[in-house]
C-alpha cells in the first residue's frame, strides 16, 4: 500500500517537474520575458517575501474567511433545498422546474444584480460565494436522495421503520457520496468565486493582492497569487476527500471501490 | 541636359552612400504604435501634444513621406494599461504617468525613457456635496476610491501621509475614474481622489472639493514619462528620433498658445470650463516641457525612494543610468534649433535665473 501510495505521488510529479523545468529554461533562454512569465527562481523569492511581511497570511485570512462563511451559508441551503427535494414529492414538483432554470445561469451572470442588491461589500461577496456553493449540493443532494434503490425504502416500510429512522439508516447513508461529492464541487466553486468578486472590488484579500500587483505592474506577485490559491484549492479539496474517507470508507472496504 | 546629369548624378551618389552606409539603410516601420491613458469611452485623457499632433497633422508631415502611419491606442485601463501594451509588443510608444512608469520599469519592463510628456497633472479629493468629511484627517475609516496605480494613488498615499494617516486607515477602493464620478453621486464612496473630473462633478451639484494639488508642493503634481520600447529603439533608432522630433514641436505648441491647448484639450471629454479653472495659474511651458530639467528629474528620483518606501515598487533603480535615453531629445532640439527654448526649472518647478 505504501509503495504504491508512492508509486502514484511520483506519477502525479512528473508533469508539474517537466513543467518546471521547462518554464525554467525558456525564462533562462528569454524566451518569453520575465513580464509575461516571471521565472520560478522570482517567484520563490517574491513568495518568501510576501510570506515575510505577513501579507500572503493576512490576505489569505479574509480571503478564508469569506470562503468558509459563504460555504457553510451555501452548503447549507443547498442541503436543505436538495433534501426537501429528494424526500417530500411536492416540494419537487415546485421547485425543481424553477431551480433548474436559475441553476442554468453562470453565477458570474448573477454579478450585476448581486452588486446592484448588496453593494460590493462583505454581504455581496459571502453571497455570491453562497448561491455558487448552494447550487451543486442541492443538486448532489437531491441525486443522492433520488438514487436510493427503491428496495431498500421497501425493507425499511416492511420493517415498519418510522420515519426519522429510514432516513437516518436507510436515506442518509445511500446518499452520502453523493452529497459529499456535492460539497467538494462546492467548495471549489466557493474558493473559485472568493478570487472573482474580490477582482470586482475589495480592499483586502488575495484577489485584491493579485488587482493591486496588476495595476503596479508586479506579474511576479499575480503568478504568486494563482499559485497559492491553486495549492490552498487543491488542499482544501484533499481535507474534504479525507473526510469522505473517513464516512464512507465502509464503501471502499466493502469493494465499492 | 546638364540638370538630367546632376540628378543622375545625386541619384548615384545616393545610391552609393547607401550601399556603403548601413545606417543610412535603416529599415522602416510601417506603423508606429502610440499608446497612452484614454476615458472609458476611448478618448485620450490627457491631450496636450497629442492634440497637437491630431490637430496639425504633425506626424504626417514628417513621415508622410516614407509612407509610415501612426496608430493612436487611449487604453482604458489608463498607464497600467499601457505598461501591460508596452510589455506584450502591443504598443512601440508610450506617455504614462509617474506611478505606472516607475512601475513598468521597475518591475523589469524594458523601456527607455525619451521625453518628458507632461507635467503639473492635478488630483483633487472629493466628497459627495451633503458630506460630513471636511479635511483629509476625516477619511480615516471611510471608504475612498482611487485609480490604484495611477498618479493619482501616488498623490492619495503623499496627502493622507501629510494629514497623519496611512493606507491602512482607509478602507481604499479601486476603481476607474468613470465609475468613481458615478460612485460619488451616489454616495456609493465617502471620497474619492481624482482628476479635475472634481470640477465637473461640482458644477453638477453633487461634489465638493475637501483638498486639491493646486496649491501643493511640486511634488504632489504628476509629471508623466514618453516611453519607447527598447526593442523598437534599437531597431529603429531613426524613427524614434523623429517621432520625438514630432513631440517636441507638439510641446512647442502646447507651451506657447495655452487658449488653443486648453480647447484642444476638450477632446478628452472635459468641458473647457474644468480645464479652465484646472489649468489656473499653470505655466503651459511648464508643463509640456519635454526637456529633462533639474525638476523632472528630482521628480522622478524622489518618487522612486518613496514609492519604495510605500512598497508600490520593490526595486529601485538609476533613471539617469539606467533608463533615460537622451539621444533622441538632445537630436530633436537640435535639429529644432530649441536648445534655449525652455528654461530649466528648478526642483519646485520654478525657472532658473541665467
Amino acid at each position: 500500500m505504501k509503495l504504491e501510495q508512492l508509486k502514484n505521488l511520483t506519477f502525479a510529479l512528473i508533469i508539474p517537474l517537466v513543467l518546471l523545468i521547462a518554464w525554467d529554461v525558456a525564462t533562462r533562454l528569454e524566451l518569453v520575458s520575465a513580464q509575461l512569465l516571471p521565472p520560478p527562481r522570482m517567484l520563490f523569492e517574491s513568495w518568501l517575501e510576501m510570506q515575510r511581511n505577513g501579507e500572503l497570511r493576512d490576505n489569505m485570512e479574509v480571503s478564508l474567511l469569506r470562503v468558509v462563511l459563504g460555504f457553510l451559508l451555501g452548503a447549507g441551503v443547498g442541503f436543505l433545498l436538495g433534501a426537501a427535494m429528494g424526500v417530500w414529492r411536492e416540494v419537487e414538483l415546485y421547485l425543481s422546474p424553477l431551480f433548474n432554470c436559475v441553476r442554468q445561469v453562470p453565477i458570474v451572470g448573477w454579478l450585476p444584480f448581486l452588486i446592484l442588491w448588496l453593494g460590493i461589500d462583505e454581504l455581496f461577496k459571502v453571497v455570491f460565494i453562497a448561491v455558487g456553493t448552494l447550487i451543486p449540493v442541492s443538486v448532489k443532494t437531491l441525486e443522492g436522495i433520488k438514487g436510493v434503490p427503491a428496495s431498500y425504502l421497501e425493507v425499511a416500510r416492511v420493517f415498519r421503520f418510522g420515519w426519522a429512522r429510514t432516513l437516518r439508516t436507510v436515506i442518509i447513508p445511500c446518499a452520502l457520496p453523493s452529497i459529499v461529492t456535492g460539497l467538494r464541487l462546492g467548495l471549489s466553486e466557493a474558493w473559485m468565486l472568493v478570487v472573482g468578486a474580490e477582482l470586482v472590488a475589495a480592499s483586502a484579500g488575495i484577489g485584491n493582492v493579485m488587482t493591486i500587483a496588476r495595476r503596479l505592474f508586479q506579474t511576479d506577485v499575480v503568478l504568486v497569487g494563482v499559485i497559492v490559491i491553486a495549492v490552498t484549492g487543491y488542499l482544501m479539496d484533499r481535507l474534504l476527500g479525507l473526510l469522505e474517507l473517513r464516512l464512507l470508507g465502509w464503501r471502499r472496504a466493502n469493494g465499492a471501490h | 541636359m546638364k540638370k538630367i546629369f546632376s540628378a543622375l548624378l545625386a541619384v548615384t551618389l545616393s545610391l552609393a552612400a547607401f550601399g556603403i552606409n548601413p545606417v543610412l539603410a535603416e529599415d522602416k516601420p510601417k506603423v508606429v504604435r502610440f499608446g497612452s491613458p484614454g476615458s472609458s469611452y476611448g478618448k485620450p485623457l490627457g491631450a496636450g501634444q497629442i492634440g497637437f499632433i491630431q490637430a496639425r497633422n504633425l506626424f504626417e508631415e514628417e513621415f508622410k513621406k516614407d509612407g509610415i502611419t501612426i496608430e493612436w491606442n487611449f487604453i482604458k485601463a489608463t498607464g497600467p494599461g499601457v505598461n501591460e501594451a508596452l510589455s506584450n509588443n502591443s504598443i512601440d510608444i508610450g506617455s504614462l504617468g509617474d506611478l505606472p512608469s516607475i512601475a513598468g520599469r521597475s518591475g523589469g519592463l524594458k523601456t527607455r525613457l525619451v521625453a518628458v510628456s507632461g507635467r503639473g497633472g492635478n488630483t483633487y479629493v472629493v466628497v459627495p456635496a451633503d458630506s460630513t468629511i471636511n479635511s483629509i484627517r476625516d477619511l480615516k475609516g471611510k471608504k475612498v476610491g482611487v485609480a490604484l496605480g495611477t498618479y493619482m494613488h501616488a498623490a492619495l498615499l503623499k496627502i493622507i501621509k501629510d494629514a497623519g494617516l496611512t493606507v491602512r486607515d482607509l478602507n481604499l477602493v479601486s476603481a476607474d475614474s468613470a465609475t468613481l464620478n458615478t460612485a460619488i453621486a451616489t454616495k456609493d464612496v465617502d471620497a474619492a481622489f481624482i482628476s479635475s473630473d472634481a470640477y465637473t462633478l461640482r458644477s453638477r451639484g453633487v461634489a465638493r472639493i475637501i483638498y486639491d494639488t493646486k496649491n501643493a508642493p511640486v511634488f504632489y503634481q504628476q509629471s508623466g514619462a514618453l516611453v519607447v520600447r527598447e526593442a523598437f529603439a534599437k531597431r529603429y533608432p531613426d524613427t524614434v528620433k523623429r517621432f520625438v522630433k514630432v513631440w517636441v514641436k507638439a510641446s512647442q505648441l502646447a507651451g506657447q498658445n495655452k487658449a488653443e491647448t486648453l480647447k484642444l484639450n476638450t477632446r478628452t471629454g472635459s468641458p473647457l470650463a474644468t480645464l479652465k479653472e484646472d489649468a489656473e495659474g499653470k505655466s503651459m511651458l511648464f508643463a509640456y516641457s519635454p526637456v529633462f530639467d533639474e525638476h523632472f528629474l528630482n521628480h522622478y528620483k524622489r518618487s522612486i525612494g518613496f514609492y519604495k518606501e510605500n512598497k508600490l515598487i520593490r526595486k529601485t533603480f538609476d533613471i539617469e543610468k539606467e533608463w533615460i535615453d537622451r539621444s533622441y531629445l538632445d537630436a530633436a532640439l537640435k535639429d529644432l534649433k530649441l536648445e534655449k527654448f525652455w528654461p530649466q526649472y528648478d526642483v519646485n518647478g520654478n525657472p532658473k535665473k541665467k
